[in-house]
Order: C-alpha cells, then sequence, then structure tokens
C-alpha cells in the first residue's frame, strides 16, 4: 500500500481503537456495575397514552373528543397460583377466551408484571362490580385509558376518517416518530392527514422492577410524565349545513359538497353511504372488517374526492368559457338544433329528440342542447376544451388536505393518441358534452365553479381552518391560489346569465329558492353500467333582506349516482341545501309535489334520528343493515 | 467478456467468506432480538432472502468491467435525484420521515442508491480526463461541493441527518486520496464549522432534541435518553463473555427500541460480550483492510470508487456502534451487514461487488 492509503487505514483502525477501548470501559471496568443493573434495577414504562387532540366545526361544536374506556387487564404475577379460579371466575361474568388468554400468559412467563389486556372498553356495570368484589379477582386491575369518540356517530365520517392501531406497514415508516406496536394512528381523512398534530404526547411512569419484572414496595418511581393531549384541529366545515348534506343525500349513493367560492373552505362535504367511525375505536373484527371494505356499495370511498364519473352537461359551462374566450363564438350566433347531427355516417342526438330549433348561447344552456354544444365544442377545438378543462382544476388532484383523492382524466386528441388511438369528431362532441373519456370528481367541479365565481382564480380546497397548538399558539390557513387565469368580463357576463337562466327559467328551476340569487347548471351523465348520474352545481349568492344575516356566496355540487335526471333529482336536494344555508325559517321547504317520492329524502321521525346516531357493535344501524346500507 | 485468467486469479475470495460471516451473524443478532416479538417474529428470514439476493448481486457484478460506471455515472446520479425527489414528494401527506419508496411488495431506500451514485459520480469527475490538470487548488473543490449538494439536501429533506453525514465523509474520503492536501481539506472543514451554528436552524426539532439529549441524557428519560441508557446497561451488562445467545435478559425483556435495525450491536454486546463485540470489530477492520488492496489500482477511477466505499462503510460502523456505546449521538444510521434492512443489505454487497471487480481488474492497465 502506498502511504496515502497507510495513512487512511490507521485513521479507520484509530477510530476502531476508539470503539474499542469504551466497550472495554464499559464491558470489563463497569461489567459488574452494569450487569447489577441490569438484574437488579431494570427499569420498566408504564405507559399512559395522550387523549388525542379535539375535532371541531368552524364554531367550535365538537366534531370528534374522547371518552374514558375501561380496560379490564391481569397482572400474572398478582393472581399468583389463584389464576385459573380468577379467570373462571371472570369468565362467568365477561366473555373472554380462556384458551388465548392462557397461551398469552405462557408467552409472557418471563415478564409476570406485565398486564396482559382481557377487554377492552367494558361496560361500566362490570367495571363496578369487578371493583365491588375485588378481593374475589386478585390481579385484575382496571384501566382508563381514552378512547376516540365521534358524538355525531355517521356524520362527517369520510372527512374525518378513522383510527385503528398501527399496521405493519405504517410502523415501518412511522418508527422514527417513536411509534410502537399497538399504538393507534390515524388511517384516513383529517385523523390521517393531521396525525403529527392529533397524536399528542404519551406520559408514562418509569419504575424500577427486579429480575421478575417486579416493582419494589413501595414502588421506586425514577421519572413521570403527564401525557399531554393532541392539537385542537378547527374545520372549515359547518356542521348545520354538513347535517342538512347528510339528511338531504340520504342513504343513496353519491356526494354533496359546499365551498365558500371566496378562499376555497369546504363549508360541507358528504358521501354516501357512509359509516360510523366510533367502530374502529376499540377494535373491529378482521372478518367483519373485511365484508364492509369489498362491500359492493363502497361505503369507504369517500365519492366527493375519489369517485370518478363523467359530468355530463354539468360540464358545459366549461366548454361555454372555452368557446368564449377563444371568440369563436358571439353569444347572440344562432344555431338550429333539429334533434340530431349527422357526422362521418354516425347520428349524434340531442337529449331532446324533438329538437330545440333556433337557439342562441343563453338558450341553450339553460335547455341544455347538445347539439349547439357539439357546434362551438367543435369550433373551439378540442385541444381548447383541454386546456380549460385543466385551468379550471380537472386533471389534476384539487389539492384538498386529506389523503387519497383521484386526479381524474381530461381526455385531447395528443391524450388519446398516447394511448394509440386516433381522435375523431365524435370524440369533441362528446368531450363538449361532458361526456366520452371524461372523468372527474365532485370535488374538482366544486372547485371549478368556484374559479368561474372569482373570474379565473382558483384556490385549493381545504378543510383545516386553523389548529391550537399546545403552547397556545394558533397556526391559521390562509387560502392559497393554485392559478389565476383571468377570465374576461364579457364572459363572466354572459355565462352568469346563462347560468341564471337554468334556474330561473330551464332545467334547474327546481334549485331555485327566494333567498338567494342561484347560478347553476344540470347534468345528467349516461353511465355505461347502469342508470344515469344526477349533477347539479352552481353558485348562489344571498339576497340582501331575504337571506339570513351574515350569510356568504357558496358553491354547491349534488352527484347522485345513478340518480337519473339531474334537474330532477339532483336540483332539489341543492335547494333543500340552499334553503337551509340561506332561510330565516327554521322549517324545511316542501319539495315540489309529483316528485317527492322519486328523490328519496326520507322526512325524519325523532325515531330514525335517533337511530341513525346509535350504533350497534358493527357500527352500522339496523336500518342500514337491512337495505344493504 | 474475454475470458482472462488474472481475473479469477484476483477474485479476493477473502472477501466473500468475511462478508457471509457477517451476514450470518446479522441474521443471528436479528433472530435474537425478534424471536419472542409475534409482530416480527419473520424478519430474520426476510433478512435471510435479502442476504441471498445481495450476495448475488454482488457476484453479478464482478462480472462486468467496472469501467462502465464512469460512461454512466452522470445517468446514475440522475437517476438517484429523481428517486430521492420521489421520496420527498411522494412523503409530502405522510408526515414526517419518508425515506421508503414502494415498488409493489417491496420499499425501497433510495438514499442508500444515492450514497453508491454519489461515489460514482465524484470518482468519475476527480478521474484525470475529468480534472484538467493534476496540480490541484482550492477552487477545484468547487464542483465536488456543486455534486454533493442536491443529494446531500434531499436526504436532509427527508429527514435523515446520518445518512447525510455519510455523503460528507465519502466526499472527504474521495477528496483525500484525488490528491488533496490535508490542509486543503482541513480549510474545507474550517468553512463548513464556521456555517454550522446556521446548520441549527434547518435541523428539525427532534433532531436538535437528539442533539440535546445526547449531551444530557437526563433531559428525556422516557424517551431518546432511555434508549442510550439502556443500551449502555445492554451492552455494559454483557462483560467479558456475554450472557449467550438468546438469553440476553435486556435483549429477550424487549427494553431497547428498534432492536433489530439502529440498536442491533447491543444485541451482540450483551449476548457475545466483549470479546465477540471484539471479533466483531476485528472482522470489519479485516475486511477494510482486504478491501484497501483494491484501492492499490493503477487506475484512478477505481481507486476513488473502493476509497469512497470504505470512507462510507467505515464511517456508518464507527457511528453505529458508537451511539449504541454512547460515543456520538443517536443518527439513526444502519450498521452495514448487521441491521435488519433490504436496501441497506443490497447496497452493501452492491459496494463490496464493486470492490472486488475494481480488485481482479487492477493489473489490466
Amino acid at each position: 500500500m502506498v502511504r496515502k492509503d497507510k495513512f487512511f487505514f490507521l485513521l479507520i483502525f484509530l477510530l476502531f481503537i476508539l470503539l474499542a477501548g469504551r466497550l472495554f470501559y464499559l464491558q470489563i471496568l463497569k461489567g459488574n456495575f452494569y450487569r447489577e443493573c441490569s438484574e437488579h434495577n431494570r427499569i420498566q414504562i408504564l405507559k399512559e397514552f395522550a387523549p388525542r387532540g379535539t375535532i371541531y366545526d368552524r364554531s367550535l361544536d365538537i366534531l370528534v373528543s374522547n371518552r374514558a374506556s375501561f380496560c379490564i387487564s391481569l397482572i400474572p404475577w398478582l393472581a399468583g397460583q389463584r389464576v385459573d379460579e380468577v379467570l373462571t371466575r371472570l369468565a362467568s361474568i365477561l366473555p373472554i377466551n380462556l384458551q388465548e388468554i392462557k397461551s398469552k400468559i405462557e408467552a409472557q412467563k418471563f415478564r409476570p408484571f406485565q398486564p396482559i389486556l382481557l377487554k377492552e372498553d367494558a361496560s361500566p356495570s362490570i367495571v363496578s362490580r369487578l371493583q365491588e368484589s375485588h378481593m374475589d379477582f386478585p390481579g385484575i386491575v382496571v384501566q382508563i385509558k381514552p378512547c376516540r369518540y365521534y358524538p355525531h356517530g355517521r356524520m362527517c365520517a369520510h372527512i374525518l376518517g378513522y383510527i385503528q392501531e398501527i399496521q405493519e406497514y405504517d410502523l415501518e415508516r412511522f418508527e422514527e416518530q417513536g411509534y410502537e406496536q399497538g399504538d393507534l394512528i390515524g388511517q384516513t381523512g383529517i385523523e390521517r392527514a393531521y396525525e403529527s398534530y392529533l397524536r399528542g404526547v404519551d406520559g408514562g411512569t418509569e419504575i424500577e422492577v427486579d429480575v421478575l419484572g417486579r416493582p419494589g414496595q413501595p414502588p421506586h418511581i425514577l421519572a413521570q410524565k403527564e401525557p399531554r393531549q393532541g392539537a385542537k384541529v378547527v374545520l372549515t366545515i359547518d356542521r348545520e349545513i354538513q347535517e342538512a348534506c347528510e339528511k338531504a343525500l340520504g342513504n343513496r349513493p353519491g356526494a354533496i359538497v359546499v365551498m365558500n367560492p371566496l378562499n376555497g373552505e369546504i363549508l360541507a362535504m358528504s358521501s354516501g353511504p357512509d359509516f360510523d367511525p366510533n367502530m374502529f375505536t376499540t377494535g373491529i373484527p378482521a372478518q367483519r372488517w373485511k365484508e364492509l371494505a369489498a362491500h359492493p356499495r363502497k361505503p369507504f370511498m369517500n365519492r366527493a374526492i375519489q369517485g370518478l364519473y363523467p359530468p355530463g352537461s354539468a360540464f358545459k359551462f366549461v366548454t361555454a368559457v372555452a368557446a368564449l374566450e377563444r371568440e369563436v363564438v358571439q353569444p347572440q350566433e344562432l344555431f338550429k338544433c333539429e334533434g340530431k347531427i349527422s357526422v362521418g355516417g354516425r347520428e349524434y342526438k340531442c337529449w331532446n329528440r324533438a329538437g330545440h330549433g333556433w337557439v342562441n348561447f343563453e338558450r341553450a344552456m339553460a335547455e341544455s342542447c347538445d347539439i349547439y354544444f357539439y357546434h362551438i365544442g367543435t369550433m373551439a377545438g378540442p385541444e381548447a376544451i383541454s386546456e380549460y378543462a385543466y385551468l379550471f382544476g380537472f386533471g389534476a388532484p384539487a389539492g384538498i388536505d386529506i389523503p387519497g383523492e383521484k386526479k381524474g382524466v381530461v381526455p385531447g386528441p395528443e391524450w388519446k393518441r398516447k394511448r394509440g388511438g386516433k381522435w375523431y369528431r365524435g370524440d369533441t362532441f362528446n368531450f363538449s358534452i361532458g361526456q366520452g373519456y371524461l372523468l372527474i370528481t365532485p370535488l374538482q367541479l366544486a372547485n371549478a365553479m368556484c374559479a368561474f365565481y372569482n373570474g379565473g382564480r382558483l384556490y385549493r380546497p381545504h378543510l383545516v381552518k386553523e389548529i391550537l397548538l399546545y403552547n397556545g399558539e394558533r397556526k391559521k390557513f390562509s387560502p392559497e391560489v393554485i392559478r389565476d387565469f383571468s377570465l374576461k368580463s364579457s364572459t363572466v357576463f354572459f355565462l352568469e346569465n346563462a347560468l341564471r337562466a337554468v334556474v330561473t327559467r330551464g332545467t334547474g328551476v327546481l334549485s331555485n329558492i327566494p333567498e338567494a340569487e342561484v347560478f347553476g347548471k344540470t347534468g345528467t351523465a349516461q353511465n355505461p353500467g347502469g342508470q344515469d348520474h344526477a349533477w347539479f352545481v352552481c353558485y348562489a349568492r344571498p339576497v340582501e333582506g331575504r337571506a339570513r344575516k351574515g350569510t356568504v356566496p357558496v358553491v354547491v355540487v349534488v352527484f347522485i349516482e345513478g340518480g337519473g335526471s339531474g334537474g330532477e333529482s339532483a336540483c332539489p336536494v341543492a335547494r333543500y341545501v340552499l334553503h337551509k344555508i340561506y332561510s330565516v325559517e327554521p322549517a324545511a321547504p316542501s319539495y315540489p309535489s309529483g316528485i317527492s317520492g322519486g328523490i328519496g329524502v326520507r322526512s325524519t321521525t325523532l325515531a330514525e334520528s335517533l337511530s341513525r346516531n346509535t350504533y350497534t357493535e358493527t357500527g352500522l344501524s339496523t336500518q342500514e343493515e337491512t337495505d344493504g346500507f | 467478456m474475454v475470458f482472462d485468467r488474472r481475473l479469477i486469479k484476483n477474485f479476493d475470495m477473502w472477501i466473500v467468506i468475511l462478508c457471509l460471516i457477517l451476514g450470518a451473524t446479522g441474521i443471528a443478532a436479528i433472530y435474537s432480538a425478534t424471536h419472542l416479538n409475534t409482530f416480527y417474529s419473520d424478519l430474520f428470514l426476510k433478512q435471510i432472502l435479502w442476504f441471498g439476493a445481495g450476495l448475488a448481486v454482488m457476484l453479478l457484478i464482478t462480472l462486468f468491467n467496472y469501467r462502465i460506471l464512469k460512461e454512466l455515472s452522470y445517468i446514475i446520479y440522475g437517476l438517484s435525484l429523481i428517486l430521492l425527489l420521489g421520496v420527498l414528494f411522494f412523503g409530502k401527506s405522510a408526515l414526517g420521515a419518508q425515506r421508503w419508496l414502494r415498488i409493489g411488495p417491496f420499499s425501497f431506500q433510495p438514499s442508500e442508491f444515492a450514497k453508491l451514485a454519489f461515489i460514482i459520480v465524484l470518482a468519475g469527475y476527480l478521474t484525470p480526463e475529468g480534472m484538467a490538470k493534476r496540480i490541484l487548488h482550492l477552487r477545484d473543490l468547487f464542483v465536488p461541493l456543486l455534486l454533493l449538494i442536491p443529494p446531500f439536501i434531499l436526504v436532509m429533506e427527508q429527514p435523515d441527518m446520518g445518512t447525510a453525514l455519510v455523503f460528507i465523509v465519502i466526499l472527504f474520503g474521495m477528496l483525500y486520496f484525488a490528491g488533496f492536501k490535508i490542509w486543503q481539506l482541513l480549510i474545507l472543514i474550517g468553512i463548513g464549522a464556521a456555517i454550522l451554528p446556521a446548520a441549527w436552524l434547518f435541523l428539525r426539532d427532534y433532531q436538535r432534541m437528539r442533539i440535546l439529549v445526547f449531551l444530557n441524557p437526563k433531559m428525556e428519560p422516557l424517551g431518546a435518553g432511555y434508549a442510550l441508557t439502556q443500551s449502555r446497561i445492554t451492552i455494559g451488562s454483557g462483560k467479558l463473555f456475554g450472557k449467550g445467545f438468546l438469553h440476553g435478559t435486556q435483549t429477550q425483556l424487549r427494553f431497547l427500541p428498534k432492536q433489530h435495525t439502529d440498536f442491533i450491536f447491543s444485541v451482540l454486546g450483551e449476548e457475545f460480550g466483549f470479546l465477540g463485540a471484539i471479533v466483531l470489530l476485528f472482522l470489519f477492520l479485516l475486511l477494510i483492510y482486504r478491501s484497501m488492496k483494491a484501492a492499490s489500482t493503477r487506475d484512478m477511477f477505481g481507486r476513488l470508487l473502493v476509497a469512497g466505499i470504505i470512507s462510507g462503510f467505515a464511517f456508518q460502523i464507527f457511528v453505529n456502534i458508537g451511539m449504541s456505546i454512547g460515543l456520538v449521538p443517536a443518527t439513526g444510521l444502519p450498521l452495514p451487514f448487521i441491521s435488519y434492512g433490504g436496501s441497506s443489505l443490497l447496497f452493501t454487497f452492491t459496494g463490496i461487488g464493486i470492490i472486488l471487480n475494481v480488485r481482479m481488474r487492477r493489473f489490466m492497465f
């Protein structure tokens, strides 16, 4: 080796000598001391779990909190010889698996002081019975543990998410932050996204135990640390609007999103069918979990952000913006709709087979004439529609602050070419009316309408308003602008008039309320797999003097999976929600007669609202069980 | 490849044997640390699979001439940066440290790959074709530093301070071998030390906490301080001969967190005692010594590759063991060959494979 190499190796050698020296000190010189430590002064930590942070709605109503749960455990060492007797007696008042417990005792025979959990979340009556006759149950201890509690049951389930014992794949990633087997961790929704805030810091007591794991009498406490509750998270959700949305959606599969267009705050977001997050807090049997996860109605899917659907005519306002911004059409220009149009030997129809006759822009929007949009879509070109779809936020996750969002599909000639296909004129037709390859989430549609409301400024939608940290610090979330593609004032003017016409005299009349000016677009999207999907997207401005004081403009999207006609089934739902937001009277409006049966909103009786809030052991109320959810 | 007998003759069987012994030691330690834990009890089996895969990769790497790495160096480096960016990007929605990329059923730690990529690109740059002149000036340090910064920052962002430090040590080891004078490197260290206080501002809370806890373990008796105290008790109680395989009371009663990864050395220290620990140190040293032989190649590129790999390897051993016995702050670096972890094992073997490769071809210029 050359001199350089020798010097380098010498350096490494010296570092190793340093290690060896330190090992000599620890293991030989201080070996007896540390052996003594390990034999007589072992330290054991009794963990005390920190309660998770509370989650509030925007007016500080509690959405998630914690309750005390009683855990019954056995400390084998304290039971001593009487362990079999104790367990048999316990089995008579508590369903426990003797076989399983005995194998657990065997597995940790070297640590007899370590409590073995027998029953989580035991009922108070059993706890009091145990405490009355504690002499008969040596070794049985009752601990109080904080347990996640969702007081409103299913409400906001998809937003809040749920917590569960940490799984192996997460443990690998979060070990760094001190997670251990048996710890609880947020799995979806806010519980997941804001886990690091909600979690808190576990406390505990460090006590000296002897070689068998027994503490001294009295126990020698080396250190103690109080658990610290996680941070308080305040959502942008308005509980009353959320309640209205969930009630209006009923048990149908679908989603409703209500946003404040001025800052991207989500005021309500519901997805059906839903679930009760309480069922996870004390563990859910694996079999039951599998059944629910594979359920054909997909109760755990947050349809507002994870469901991809064709928007149908609700997309027409994007096509309209593309055509108006590119100035390929004048709003007063007339096109003739004969109910169908032939291109390349194929016939493309308007939903109105009889035809709309001569239509201008406003009437085409109001009556949702497909032929008109075939024309202006072709004139603007599929590239322009793609471009505006992307600008409005389609084809990319909207960026909401909970995980799992889907990005959807915005097609175009380039997109299709990459997939080995040729773009036909018919593809442009389909694209213009929100059919074909286009797939979006309800949240994307809501956010796009917000962007139109703002004249082209797209905000990032968010659910958390602020976080209150333990030290009193407030972390506020300010609106975040994703992009600003200023629309021409003429575009805004003509499109707004057209959207208003939809509600006052077009397909969306069933959404109109006197307390606010509603501007919207209906959509009835063909669904190759089944019934048409019903859509309605709108924004509303409160009318001074009629609307409740202090109300703000909102954007509402109603989506009902397989719900049929947008105008007939989505609009009344939107109307119900808008009425709840703006009306001064507390009573719900009656639905227009003739369709009330079809929209499926159940009139809520006291008994029903109770059954919605109670939960059985499986977390699904019996009513949902019978009709499949 | 043209068959050449010298290739076989110069294949260092010693290195392979040492790898086998070290790998087996690691598997035994992992088994001891996890066999009573129902959640982890199959980890040693996984490690055996990774070990087999590692051996195969090592032998595979000796088949081609390592000089091809020089042609590919910037591509490899670029790929490593993309992967590191991928970690940051996909880690965004998760909380805190994110070091893994998931590929099918496997999770993969790009920072392990990035270390090798950095060594390769730096070796390529520092060889004469890359450096126009042979007299090195301080300004010649500019490009190496420029190459360091992207992976360093990306790893720091994960955040993984330990691995980020490995990059710096690799840089210094290679600069030294490239012909920079000690005084030039000292100036570099001086500049680094001067901006160190600024670095404190960029550390995460938990990283600052670790340094503070190292300085004063009583600060956080239930957390990091607890681990350091327990680690000392565990190793110290092993005394001269240890408590015997699977008989370490500290290990078996799981007093220590991360026994199968960061604190694996404590398992060996407790169960095999001072003698076992010294034998392990000796095996590591022997492996480094044998690897140094490869550095005596006349090819500068090969020489620098070996220097970089050995620097990182030796540093990781020193920091990991040093952490277990309270010589350096807890940084969370794996102990090569011993700690549980597929990526670490695989890339350790890759590094050794490159060293074997260089050694096989050292007289072929």
